[in-house]
C-alpha cells in the first residue's frame, strides 16, 4: 500500500467521517500509465491542431480504449485517468473519456436488454454514447424541459430539441430526458430513454466556435416525431428526473477531476515557463505568493474531490460534498489558469497556457453551473440542519 | 470635453460601429480585420485620430480619441486595438521620427503598421534574434501583434528601425484580439530604414506608458458592452419560471458592475487623476465583469456566436499586453512612497 492518507475530519456537522484516500500500488501505477499515455499521444502540435480545427480526435479515442486508459472496473482509475488526461490537454482528454458519458444511467437503472444492446458495444469501444438533458430553453432548470414523448402502441414518439449535447453529432445513441406527462408535478413527469442517432426524425447540428474544449463535439439535436421502442425506456416512466440527478451526483466528481487536471496542467506549465525565465524573475515575492496561492487552492480542490469520491466509491454518496467538489474544482481550474497567465505574461499567453484558460471556463457551466451547485449545497445544508 | 460634444461624438461613433463594425464583429474574430474596414475608419479619421493634421492626422483631442476607443471596443475589441496600435503607438513613433508619409498611408487605411511592443514587456523572455548589416535585417521578431502589417517598427541595440513587409509569419495561438493575430515575423535580408539612432526601446516604452488612459477606455468599452449584454439577456432568459434578473446574485452583480462602469467612465473622461491610477482599476474591472457576463449567458456564453466570450478573452489579453505591468506598479509605488519600492 502506498500511504497517501489525508486524514481529514468531516466538517459538515453530521459526525466525524474519516476519509480514506489511500491509493493502492496498482492505482499509483495506473496514474503513471495514464500520464505516459497523455504525454505520448497528446502532443502540443496535435492539441493545437484539434483545438484550431474543432475536430473530434477519434483515433485518440480508439487508442485510449485499446490501451485501457479508461478502466471502469475501478472508479478511482476513471478519476485518475480524467485528471491525468486533462492535465495534458482538456480538449483531447475529455474527448477520450466522453464516449462513455451517461453510461451509469443505464448501468444503474436500465434493463438487461438495454445494457447488453447498448452498453456492451460502448465498453468494447465499438460505439459512443451521450447524455441529452439541456434544451434551447434551459439547462439549469432540468424539471422545466419541454421535449415530449407520447406513447403510441408499443412506441414512444419524441418531439422537441436538445442543446449543447456533447458528442451530439458523432454518438450512436443518447440517454435522453424527456417529458412523458404534463399532469404530474414538473419533475415527476420526466422519463429517460435510449434514443439512437440513426432513428428517423433525429437530426444533429454541430455547434462550432466554442471558447474551449474545442476537440469535443457539441451539437444541437432536433427531434421530429422520433419513434422510440418502449423497451428503450430506462427504468420506470416518471422516474427520469431522479435517475439523472443520481447520475449527476456521480458525474460531478469526474467533472471535479477535469478541474484538478486542468488546474494541475496550467500550474505545471506556469512553473516550467517561470523556471525558463530564471531566478531573477520567479524569486520576486509577487510571483512566489501567486505560486503559493495556486498550489494551495489546487491541493484543497484535490482533497475535497477525493473526499467526495471516497464517499461515492464506498457507496455512501454525499451530494452536498459532491457539489462542493465540483464547484470548487471548477473555480480552481479557472483561478489557476488565470493566475498562470498573470505570472507568465507574454510568454504564457503566447503558449499553450492560453488554451487552458479557455478550456477551464466550461467547468463552471456544464453539469450544473456554479450557481446551481451553490443552490444545492445551501439547500441541503439548511435542510439537514432543521 | 463638455457633455454635449461628448454625446454628439458618441452618437457618431456608435452609428459608424452599428453600420460598419457590428455586422463584421464575428468575421473579424475568425478571419481578421478586413481591409475595407480600415479604409472606412480611415475616411472617418479614426486611424490617425490624434496625429498632427500637417502629417495626415485628424488632430482630434484626447477625449475624442478615448471615446472612439471606448465605443469601438464595445463592438469589436480587436478593431479598437487596431486603432490604438495605429494611433497611440505607431503614429506617435512615426511622428517623432518624421515619417509623415507613412502616417498618411495609415490615415487612408491602405497600409497598416505594427510595432514590436511585446518583446519589451518585462514578462517576455523572447527578444527574437535579429542581425542588421548593410541596411538589411535577418532573423525573427517574436510575439508581434498584427504581424501581417505592411510596416514593422522594432528596436535593435537601442536604435529604431522600420521594415516594409516580411518573409514569413509563424502564427501563434492568440487568446485575444484575434482580429489582429499574434505571430513571429521572419525577415531575410530585408532592407530596413533606421528611423532613430538611439533611445528606441525607451521611446516604445514611453508610448506604451502614455497610453494608460487609452487602455482604460478600451477596458471600459468591453466592460460596458458585456454587462449590457448580460443585463439584456437576464431580462428575457427564464429559469425555474422566473427571469434571471429576479435572482439577487444576478441582479446585484450586474447592477454593481454597471455602477462601477459609470464610475470608471467618469475617471476615464472627466477626472484629472493620472493614468497610472486609472489603468489598474480599468483592466481589473474588465476582467471581473466580462467573466460574470459570460457566466450569466450559461452555455450560450461559451459560444462565439453570442459575442460575449470574446470580451472574456480580450480583457485578459489586454491586461497581459498593456498591464498594469510590474514596471507600471513600480512607478506607482515609487510615487506613493516617494522612493524606490516593491523591488523584492
Ligand atoms: C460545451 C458544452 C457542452 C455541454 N454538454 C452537455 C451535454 O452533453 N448534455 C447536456 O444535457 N447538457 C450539456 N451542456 C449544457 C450545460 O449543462 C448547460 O449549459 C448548463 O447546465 C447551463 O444551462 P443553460 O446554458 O441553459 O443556462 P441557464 O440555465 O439559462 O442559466 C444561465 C445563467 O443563469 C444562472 N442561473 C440560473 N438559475 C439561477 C438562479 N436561480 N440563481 C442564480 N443564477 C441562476 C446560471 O447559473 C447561469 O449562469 C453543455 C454545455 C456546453 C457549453
Amino acid at each position: 500500500m502506498c500511504r497517501r492518507r489525508a486524514g481529514l475530519l468531516d466538517g459538515t456537522g453530521k459526525g466525524v467521517r474519516e476519509v480514506d484516500f489511500d491509493f493502492t500500488e496498482d492505482q499509483v501505477k495506473f496514474r503513471e500509465k495514464a500520464r505516459e499515455f497523455a504525454e505520448r499521444e497528446f502532443t502540443p502540435e496535435l492539441a493545437r491542431m484539434f483545438d484550431r480545427e474543432e475536430k473530434y480526435p477519434d483515433e485518440i479515442r480508439k487508442k485510449a480504449h485499446a490501451e485501457k486508459v479508461i478502466d471502469y472496473s475501478d472508479p478511482w482509475k476513471v478519476l485518475i485517468a480524467i485528471e491525468e488526461l486533462c492535465r495534458q490537454d482538456a480538449g483531447l482528454g475529455i474527448s477520450a473519456t466522453v464516449p462513455y458519458f451517461g453510461e451509469e444511467v443505464i448501468m444503474l437503472f436500465g434493463s438487461d436488454h438495454l445494457k447488453e444492446k447498448y452498453l456492451n458495444p460502448v465498453n468494447e469501444g465499438r460505439s459512443m454514447m451521450g447524455l441529452a438533458v439541456t434544451e434551447p430553453g434551459g439547462g439549469s432548470d432540468v424539471a422545466g424541459l419541454k421535449t415530449t414523448a407520447r406513447k403510441e402502441g408499443k412506441n414512444y414518439i419524441i418531439n422537441g430539441a436538445k442543446m449543447f449535447i456533447t458528442s451530439g453529432s458523432i454518438a450512436d445513441f443518447f440517454v435522453m430526458l424527456v417529458r412523458t406527462s404534463e399532469e404530474e408535478k414538473r419533475h415527476h413527469g420526466l422519463s429517460a430513454f435510449v434514443v439512437e442517432s440513426g432513428f428517423p426524425g433525429f437530426k444533429a447540428n454541430k455547434l462550432k466556435g466554442k471558447l474551449g474544449v474545442r476537440a469535443t463535439d457539441t451539437a444541437e439535436l432536433e427531434l421530429n416525431n422520433v419513434v422510440v421502442p418502449e423497451e428503450n425506456l430506462i427504468g420506470e416512466e416518471g422516474k427520469g428526473f431522479y435517475y439523472i440527478m443520481t447520475f449527476f451526483n456521480i458525474s460531478r466528481i469526474f467533472v471535479a477531476g477535469q478541474g484538478i487536471g486542468i488546474a494541475q496542467g496550467a500550474f505545471d506549465r506556469a512553473i516550467s515557463i517561470l523556471k525558463r525565465k530564471g531566478r531573477e524573475y520567479y524569486e520576486k515575492e509577487d510571483i512566489q505568493f501567486a505560486i503559493a496561492d495556486m498550489a494551495t487552492q489546487l491541493q484543497a480542490a484535490r482533497l475535497i474531490t477525493y473526499k467526495a469520491a471516497s464517499y461515492l466509491f464506498n457507496f455512501k454518496p454525499d451530494p452536498t460534498v459532491t457539489s462542493m467538489a465540483k464547484k470548487y474544482a471548477a473555480e480552481t481550474a479557472v483561478f489557476v489558469a488565470e493566475k498562470a497567465l498573470e505570472i507568465t505574461g507574454v510568454d504564457g499567453i503566447s503558449s499553450d497556457l492560453e488554451r487552458f484558460y479557455r478550456d477551464a471556463k466550461i467547468l463552471e457551466i456544464w453539469e450544473g453551473t456554479s450557481e446551481v451547485e451553490k443552490l444545492i449545497i445551501s439547500r441541503n445544508i439548511v435542510k439537514e440542519a432543521q | 470635453m463638455d457633455q454635449d460634444s461628448y454625446r454628439m461624438l458618441r452618437e457618431n461613433v456608435d452609428e459608424f460601429c452599428t453600420r460598419n463594425v457590428e455586422p463584421l464583429a464575428l468575421r473579424i474574430e475568425r478571419e481578421g480585420m478586413p481591409r475595407d474596414l480600415s479604409a472606412k475608419s480611415g475616411a472617418q479619421g479614426f486611424n490617425t485620430a490624434t496625429a498632427d493634421p500637417a502629417s495626415g492626422g485628424s488632430g482630434l483631442d484626447r477625449e475624442s480619441y478615448l471615446l472612439i476607443l471606448e465605443r469601438t471596443a464595445r463592438s469589436s475589441p480587436s478593431f479598437a486595438m487596431y486603432l490604438m496600435l495605429q494611433n497611440s503607438i505607431a503614429c506617435r513613433i512615426l511622428g517623432a521620427s518624421g515619417k509623415s508619409d507613412i502616417i498618411r498611408e495609415i490615415a487612408s487605411g491602405n497600409k497598416t503598421t505594427t510595432v514590436d511592443i511585446l518583446s519589451l514587456n518585462e514578462s517576455s523572455s523572447s527578444p527574437g534574434n535579429i542581425t542588421i548589416s548593410d541596411g538589411k535585417v535577418t532573423g525573427t521578431i517574436r510575439t508581434v501583434i498584427l504581424p501581417s502589417s505592411d510596416y514593422l517598427i522594432f528596436q535593435h541595440q537601442d536604435a529604431l528601425y522600420l521594415a516594409k513587409g516580411n518573409d514569413g509569419i509563424e502564427i501563434l495561438p492568440a487568446l485575444g484580439f484575434r482580429g489582429l493575430g499574434l505571430g513571429n515575423v521572419s525577415l531575410k535580408e530585408r532592407p530596413v530604414e533606421k528611423i532613430a539612432e538611439s533611445g528606441g526601446a525607451a521611446l516604445i516604452q514611453e508610448t506604451i506608458r502614455n497610453s494608460g488612459r487609452e487602455v482604460a477606455a478600451m477596458a471600459l468599452g468591453m466592460t460596458g458592452r458585456s454587462i449590457d449584454m448580460a443585463i439584456d439577456y437576464s431580462r428575457v432568459r427564464k429559469t425555474f419560471g422566473r427571469p434571471l434578473k429576479d435572482y439577487e446574485p444576478v441582479a446585484f452583480q450586474l447592477s454593481g458592475f454597471k455602477a462601477q462602469e459609470e464610475h470608471l467612465r467618469t475617471m476615464v473622461f472627466f477626472s484629472t487623476a493620472r493614468d497610472e491610477y486609472i489603468k489598474p482599476l480599468a483592466t481589473d474591472l474588465a476582467r471581473r465583469a466580462t467573466k460574470v457576463a459570460l457566466q450569466v449567458h450559461g452555455g450560450y456564453g461559451y459560444l462565439e456566436d453570442f459575442g460575449v466570450e470574446k470580451f472574456y478573452r480580450d480583457s485578459m489579453t489586454l491586461s497581459i499586453y498593456f498591464g498594469p505591468s510590474k514596471s507600471d506598479m513600480r512607478v506607482l509605488s515609487r510615487e506613493v512612497y516617494g522612493e524606490e519600492s516593491g523591488v523584492i
